[in-house]
């Protein structure tokens, strides 16, 4: 700056400090804050974040590892089953899964008829556990004598007689729920 | 040989270099009063002032790794400071170029005997703020932000014979106001 300063440039520099009189308003620090916060989200640091990919493609391939060895572990299951002689028949796999989808279904639609007869519930166990002690007595015999047709025959007809009983049953009690509402009506009339 | 400045505040330049927030809450604290009053200053309007400092330090913490302590921390963060109010002021077209066609009057500027006026704080600023921007700017990147008329022709992007016009130009104005005006 000149040496020759007039009076008003050196009232201005000998109190330079004073005209510095504004404070800035707190919300200006904040806002410098959140501006950071979203530059950060924008910008991913991929080298910071690295080490979480290689741990998420680690856990990738090691569930792959995992299921690859339970696949496995079935196939060998089945093996084992045929080297021990266990009876792997399909026809009778076939009815099992049949059957017993079947009987939970009218087994379902059984207990909701007769919600309000827990006689006729009790019953209905007793005799399905019945049939499936019987069932159980004929598995280990096909054990003993693999790929007998006649227990095999005697498994399928095992439940099938599950069914028989539970339409049964259920028919039994549509038919005395229908008669209960024609007699109601008739009371009204 | 680049002369290197052992700032006061390295140890907090270095935190906040790093992302610390405390660190740059620190030189937050230290530096946003001068620069908020040189964001005043240039564009003479609390709200704007407050938008510059705010993206003058975004940018100061954003650029900070590139920071070599070439001059001091101060002088850097003030030059980005006045860069951003410059621009700002470019972009709304504010009134700065109109000095540039007076330069054809360069010599026919004389400064103006003082009479017998005397200086109060309060009132200096006051006839600053009356100023057009292209005064209120020279006048105070020349007096109170101690830049030569070379730094400012380049900050400007004005010839530095304007540059020294406009400043005589903008004294002589405040003295004008202070001494017509009841400030």
């Amino acid at each position: 700056m000149e040496a020759n300063k007039d009076k008003l440039e050196k009232f201005i520099l000998e109190n330079r400090s004073d005209f510095d009189v504004y404070e800035p308003g707190d919300q200006v620090w904040e806002k410098i804050l959140l501006k950071k916060e979203q530059k950060k989200i924008k910008s991913i640091n991929w080298f910071s974040i690295s080490w979480k990919v290689a741990a998420a493609v680690a856990i990738f391939f090691i569930s792959l590892w995992v299921h690859n060895l339970t696949s496995e572990k079935q196939v060998t299951r089945i093996i084992i089953a045929q080297q021990n002689n266990e009876p792997v028949i399909p026809e009778l796999q076939e009815a099992e899964a049949y059957y017993t989808k079947q009987v939970d279904q009218k087994l379902q639609e059984l207990y909701t008829y007769a919600s309000s007869n827990p006689e006729i519930k009790a019953d209905v166990k007793r005799d399905l556990e019945e049939l499936d002690n019987i069932y159980k007595e004929l598995k280990n015999d096909l054990n003993d004598n693999a790929g007998n047709r006649e227990i095999i025959e005697a498994m399928i007809q095992n439940y099938r007689l599950k069914l028989e009983i539970l339409e049964d049953l259920l028919s039994r009690l549509k038919n005395t729920d229908n008669n209960d509402i024609k007699e109601t009506t008739s009371y009204e009339l | 040989m680049e002369k290197v400045y052992p700032d006061i505040h390295k140890d907090i330049i270095e935190l906040s270099r790093k992302g610390d927030s405390r660190a740059q809450y620190e030189l937050y604290r230290l530096y946003s009063k001068a620069m908020f009053n040189i964001c005043f200053r240039m564009m003479n309007s609390r709200e704007e002032a407050e938008d510059m400092l705010q993206e003058a330090f975004g940018e100061a913490f954003t650029r900070l790794s590139s920071f070599r302590y070439e001059s001091s921390f101060g002088a850097w963060l003030k030059q980005i400071t006045v860069n951003k109010c410059i621009n700002e002021l470019k972009r709304k077209k504010a009134n700065l170029m109109a000095f540039e066609d007076m330069g054809m009057f360069d010599e026919a500027v004389e400064e103006k005997e003082e009479k017998d006026l005397t200086y109060e704080v309060n009132k200096v600023r006051a006839a600053m703020e009356k100023l057009s921007d292209g005064y209120r700017v020279i006048f105070s990147l020349y007096l109170l932000e101690g830049y030569d008329h070379t730094e400012i022709s380049e900050i400007m992007g004005i010839s530095e014979s304007t540059s020294k016009t406009q400043y005589l130009r903008a004294k002589n104005k405040i003295r004008e106001i202070l001494s017509s005006e009841k400030i």
